[in-house]
């Protein structure tokens, strides 16, 4: 567990916009996070792909730039020729490093497709090339800016320091943070366990909680959000995830992209797309580079 | 700084089409579906293909059914290695039992399903929107983001959506909030919590009055109705108490049994005995040890628990229920209806300024000018109309004739919510009388004089000016009468001039009518109102706390409300500061700090929402708490399924409340909660009394498997008879202790300790090393004495077809069946002798014995018996002394009982002392 990790000095929010209504919705993510930045810029990226007509593609960067004007903030917009193929052209499109965050959307684009697996995002997430923020908007009404942060802790060694980055972009518009460490316990064995093994393991939970706690208000003392810690004991963290969403009333989830590697990264990337198709609100999945 | 709005509630109207990409003139159907396939369906329920198989597959992997599975299995092989002995039959039973508990569980979780149907009610099947300019009736599953729906009086809303237009709309938001005043739904751009703005409206309100358009902005689950339906599907009640002790008993039986079949399996093979002869003889040795009838015993004693509750008005929906209301530590109650009567009383009509009762002319007066600012219709005996208008009407009516004052009422001024008052006008012999009725905050500004009958008047009656010192003096009044949990209504009137007249003889419009008359008033009294607590609850509480379960009031009351209902019925004593919590503080605090505040000591929560429950409910089950909490909106189901036991009310409950709970109160009663806590905490006596006495057999059963693994003699009983006993002879027995009336002391200890296990250390030693080894000793001793006395002699060996192999198995039976005779009556009582709570008072008890007597016999002296047991007659002297077994046992463990309160009465005597 590292302590409170500085603000990256400007970082530069690139939207990979494809013109869907998801896109647009996930604009006002971007805007709303620009909003809080120094520069106050965006750059959007979009890669005529003949999904819509460039007249559809014209008007809506449009209104996202009447936008951001209303918001003072400056849209370079960049619509790059389609190479290979849009994952590739959007890797040489944002420059590569810490500075930079994609932010891009969460949606299905087929049939039997999900709404990260087998995208555009899931192989920006994947790419480690630079920061990813991939939303999956469900309640546009939010207009981007929700109030209540859930925040599901896998137990990440190094405590907090990967969600910091997007914490800090996200923190200025938001009131309550919950905290939540879901302790997997194998499904067979959790009705099965004594009350000194829960409580064992709820401390386990618990102090770890304690330590982000900490970690979070170190580093946020600015915008002082109210955090609230909760651990569960459960077999299926996808479902704790939504009943905690439903709970609280939480307006946004924020969790982190596996860092596993195959096959137990499939497995997660199949949990997250079960979390977003039935999210109660909407979804950003992040990866820091 | 960021300055612009931050969502959909801070908008202008006409800016919300561009935020949510739409349009007036709504939706293209191209448009309508990319989002429909985006977003989703808007419906409410939870996609789960293989929900139901999951859920019956879950039934078959708990402990006791993986065990009932493995025993029946275990049968099977017997009656293929040995097919004479009928195992077949027994292990289709156990299979049976297994399969019906099963399906029982099943059943119990299919009901989430009914309460998702009864959401569904709340919900239209097709709604009106406009689309491509145009107005098109849609199903509510296709309206997606963005959609203009069209709103009038009746509709039901499906969807969460920002209102653009409003004509004098009013919403019904019961369904989320709890409350069923009606809401304004405005326009106009809001501050605030996107749940708490009065420009959005929610999927499942209905309109009542009024007509309007508003935009979408969440469907089906992301709405905050969806919310508490999803969390009405999804959450899954944790484990009763009872289901995980039995889990925890079930899981030490079977490691014993599955040891000591192992052991003695290794050892047969070590001292060169066959496969298959070991394989019979672990088998026996495991069937022996599971007790195959107690756990069906345990459904039944629930079901007989559950319909003693239905008699106290309890009605139990799910059987684990019975048991886990007598094992809570806290209950978290409603106040309205379940702690009080859900009536308005008029508890005092009082001067405003000296606070004392009024009376005569004064108090007629104050009536008449409430009754002018009623509603009401006479009906019968009775009054149609808001409850305070009845009250006021009833009051009336003590001397008066309620009727002949109503024809006198010219104009009527409906409540109004934002105004908080209402209002009227009388006119009686040529006098026209303009009256108000409402909060006092809202007389305040338009009284000219307050009526006075002493105190600041200085004791002489009639008016004086309402000056500040009289208006504080008021105040000080009412809120005393708040403090004590009352309502306060402020009652003022005048008489209308010649002009004022004229204005209501031309029908002048009501708005601009009263807002013309409502001036110069004269304050005539205030109405005190109290909902008065139900006479049977301070006592309720009190059993409460003197079984050491706490009693938590959470109501959207006023804190001072709150408080003082609770102070009257007990749940509180002492003064209020620091023991109460509001809804806006409860929704800042932590988890951790809403533990602490509770460990604190705050039992009475005020101003708090239906969701706030769930909160208070995971607070209380961190620290370890059984908790029952109650509930009657739809918005309490999600509290209602995740507390441990949910209560809902029969009478005022909702479809989806009740479908919710575990338990219904028929009567909403709160004394009823208590009367069923005992009755819960009688059942888990009852089943440990049985338990105790169904294990304490299992010795007899088993040590003949030992003694003839070790030595070379006999086998005493075989599975067929260790199977007759536990799934035969044991069960009427059993259930009749589970029919046991309550012991005396039962409300009168705190609630059980987790650290005292249904199987704990005592109940072992005792069931297994004292009644166990009594019964084994005194069977094998009878069997050996048949044995010898045929002329068998150590190391012999005989055939279980063998005559005298069969009359000294029959006679090892019956004493165990006869001496459990014994065991049951002892069990009926911790401390006494178990005659003393008399034979023929329980039914069932008689029946078990009859039983054990009539089989006990036929496996001596029945023929067919004799035949399907693999049993041979004895002599009936020997028969005597089986029967002598029952004094044994008894007497043995009546010695035992008094030995034990002999030395509690020591030891106590002894703490006495060195405490004095």
């Amino acid at each position: 567990m590292t302590s409170s990790p500085a603000k990256p000095a400007v970082p530069a929010v690139y939207l990979a916009y494809d013109g869907s209504i998801n896109a647009d919705w996930v604009s006002r993510y971007a805007i709303r996070i620009a909003a809080n930045l120094e520069d106050r810029k965006i750059f959007l990226v979009h890669i005529p792909d003949g999904t819509f007509t460039p007249e559809t593609i014209r008007l809506k960067i449009q209104a996202i730039a009447s936008e951001c004007a209303a918001h003072e903030i400056t849209l370079h917009c960049d619509q790059v020729p389609l190479r290979r193929s849009v994952f590739r052209t959007l890797l040489e499109a944002i420059p590569p490093g810490p500075e930079s965050i994609c932010i891009c959307g969460a949606r299905i684009t087929s049939r039997r497709g999900g709404f990260l697996r087998g995208t555009i995002s899931e192989q920006l997430l994947e790419a480690r090339r630079f920061n990813v923020l991939a939303i999956r908007v469900v309640m546009p009404g939010l207009l981007g800016s929700p109030d209540d942060l859930l925040f599901p802790l896998a137990g990440h060694p190094r405590g907090f320091c990967t969600a910091m980055p997007f914490f800090h972009l996200l923190a200025p518009g938001i009131r309550n943070l919950y905290l939540i460490r879901i302790m997997l316990v194998n499904p067979l064995l959790l009705r099965y366990l004594t009350r000194s093994q829960y409580r064992a393991i709820y401390r386990r939970g618990l102090d770890y909680l304690q330590l982000v706690t900490r970690e979070i208000t170190q580093a946020d003392a600015e915008h002082r959000v109210h955090v609230d810690a909760r651990v569960i004991l459960a077999a299926d963290w996808v479902r704790e995830i939504l009943v905690q969403a439903s709970e609280l009333r939480t307006q946004l989830i924020l969790l982190g992209a596996t860092e596993e590697h195959f096959p137990s990264s499939l497995l997660r990337a199949g949990k997250i797309e079960a979390l977003l198709r039935k999210t109660p609100c909407d979804v950003a999945i992040y990866r820091k580079v | 700084m960021n300055t612009q709005p931050r969502q959909i509630q801070f908008l202008e109207p006409h800016d919300v089409f561009v935020h949510l990409h739409t349009r007036e003139q709504g939706l293209s159907q191209a448009e309508v579906r990319e989002r429909l396939r985006h977003i989703g369906p808007n419906s409410f329920e939870v996609p789960d293909r293989s929900r139901w198989l999951k859920s019956l597959l879950r039934q078959f992997t708990n402990f006791f059914a993986l065990l009932l599975l493995i025993s029946s299995l275990l049968c099977g092989i017997a009656h293929r290695i040995n097919p004479g002995e009928n195992m077949d039959i027994l292990g289709w039973a156990i299979l049976g039992v297994a399969l019906l508990n099963a399906l029982f569980s099943f059943f119990q979780e299919y009901r989430a399903e009914r309460a998702m149907a009864a959401l569904k009610a709340f919900l239209p099947q097709t709604v009106e929107v406009r689309r491509e300019n145009g107005i098109a009736r849609v199903p509510a599953t296709e309206v997606v983001p963005g959609d203009i729906l069209l709103l009038a009086e009746g509709n039901k809303i499906t969807a969460d959506a920002r209102v653009i237009r409003s004509e004098s709309l009013q919403v019904n938001n019961a369904l989320l909030t709890g409350e069923a005043n009606p809401c304004r739904l405005v326009a106009g751009p809001v501050a605030g919590r996107l749940e708490e703005s009065e420009n959005i409206a929610f999927a499942g309100a209905s309109v009542l009055r009024g007509s309007g358009e508003a935009v979408v902005f969440a469907t089906g689950l992301r709405t905050e109705f969806g919310k508490v339906a999803h969390l009405s599907q999804t959450i899954r009640r944790t484990d009763s108490p009872l289901e995980r002790e039995t889990s925890r008993m079930v899981r030490i039986l079977t490691v014993i049994a599955c040891c000591m079949g192992l052991v003695f399996f290794l050892y047969g093979v070590v001292i060169g005995r066959s496969l298959w002869v070991n394989l019979v003889f672990m088998m026996g040795i495991i069937v022996a040890n599971v007790p195959e009838g107690l756990l069906p015993t345990f459904t039944l004693s629930l079901v007989m628990g559950s319909l003693r509750m239905a008699r106290k008005n309890v009605l139990v929906k799910s059987l684990n229920a019975v048991e886990a209301l007598g094992a809570v530590h806290v209950i978290c109650s409603d106040k309205t209806g379940t702690i009080t009567q859900n009536r308005l009383h008029i508890a005092g009509i009082v001067d405003p300024l000296s606070g004392e009762p009024l009376s005569g002319e004064e108090r007629s007066r104050l009536l008449t000018c409430a009754l002018t600012a009623s509603e009401v219709r006479v009906a019968g005996n009775d009054y149609l109309g808001d409850p305070l208008d009845r009250e006021i009407a009833r009051a009336y009516g003590e001397n008066r004739e309620v009727a002949a004052f109503l024809q006198t009422i010219s104009r009527s001024f409906p409540f109004d919510l934002e105004k908080k008052r209402a209002a009227g006008i009388s006119s009686q012999s040529g006098q026209y009388q303009f009256a108000v009725k409402g909060a006092y905050e809202s007389l305040r500004p338009m009284l000219a004089s307050v009526a006075a009958t002493g105190g600041l008047s200085g004791g002489a009656k009639g008016t004086r000016a309402a000056d500040q010192v009289a208006l504080a003096r008021v105040e000080e009044v009412a809120a005393a009468a708040a403090a004590q949990g009352h309502r306060v209504i402020a009652v003022a009137s005048r008489v209308l001039n010649g002009q004022e007249v004229k204005s209501v003889a031309l029908g002048t419009e009501d708005a601009a009518l009263q807002e013309q008359l409502e001036r110069e008033l004269v304050l005539a009294g205030l109405l005190i109102l109290e909902d008065p607590v139900r006479p049977e609850v301070p006592a309720a509480v009190a059993k409460c706390h003197a079984a050491g379960i706490e009693v938590m009031l959470i109501t959207g009351d006023h804190p001072r409300t709150a408080w003082a209902v609770a102070r009257k019925c007990g749940i509180v004593t002492g003064e209020a500061e620091g023991r109460f919590l509001t809804g806006d503080i409860l929704a800042g605090l932590t988890m951790q700090g809403l533990q602490d505040e509770i460990t604190r000591g705050v039992r009475v929560f005020a101003r708090s929402t239906p969701e706030q429950k769930m909160k208070i409910v995971a607070a209380l089950k961190a620290l370890e708490k059984v908790v029952a909490m109650t509930g009657d909106g739809v918005n309490d189901a999600p509290a209602l399924k995740a507390a441990d036991v949910g209560i809902a009310m029969g009478l005022q409950g909702t479809d989806v409340a009740r479908e919710s709970a575990q338990i219904i109160l028929l009567d909403d009663n709160f004394a009823s909660i208590v009367d069923g806590v005992e009755e819960g905490r009688t059942v888990y006596d009852n089943i440990r009394k049985f338990t105790s006495y169904v294990l304490a057999s299992n010795v007899p059963e088993m040590l003949p498997y030992l003694l003839f693994i070790l030595f070379p003699i006999p086998l005493a009983l075989g599975v067929i008879h260790i199977l007759s006993i536990d799934l035969g002879t044991d069960i009427v027995p059993s259930m009749g202790l589970g029919q046991e009336p309550p012991e005396k002391d039962v409300m009168n200890h705190p609630p059980r300790s987790e650290k005292q296990p249904l199987l704990s250390h005592g109940l072992l030693v005792h069931s297994y090393l004292f009644l166990g080894l009594l019964e084994g000793a005194w069977s094998l001793f009878l069997f050996f004495l048949v044995l010898v006395g045929g002329g068998w002699h150590f190391g012999m060996e005989l055939t279980p077809a063998d005559p005298l192999h069969r009359s000294a198995t029959g006679i090892a039976l019956a004493s165990i069946l006869l001496m459990q005779i014994g065991n049951l009556i002892g069990r009926r009582s911790h401390s006494g002798s178990g005659l003393d709570r008399g034979l023929l008072n329980n039914f069932l008890i008689l029946a078990g014995i009859s039983i054990q007597v009539v089989f006990s016999w036929a496996v001596l002296y029945s023929p067919p018996v004799q035949k399907i047991m693999g049993t041979g007659p004895v002599p009936l002297q020997l028969y005597g002394l089986a029967w002598l077994g029952i004094l044994v046992i008894f007497g043995a463990d009546y010695l035992r009982k008094r030995i034990v309160a002999h030395r509690q009465r020591k030891n106590h005597a002894a703490q006495e002392s060195c405490a004095a």
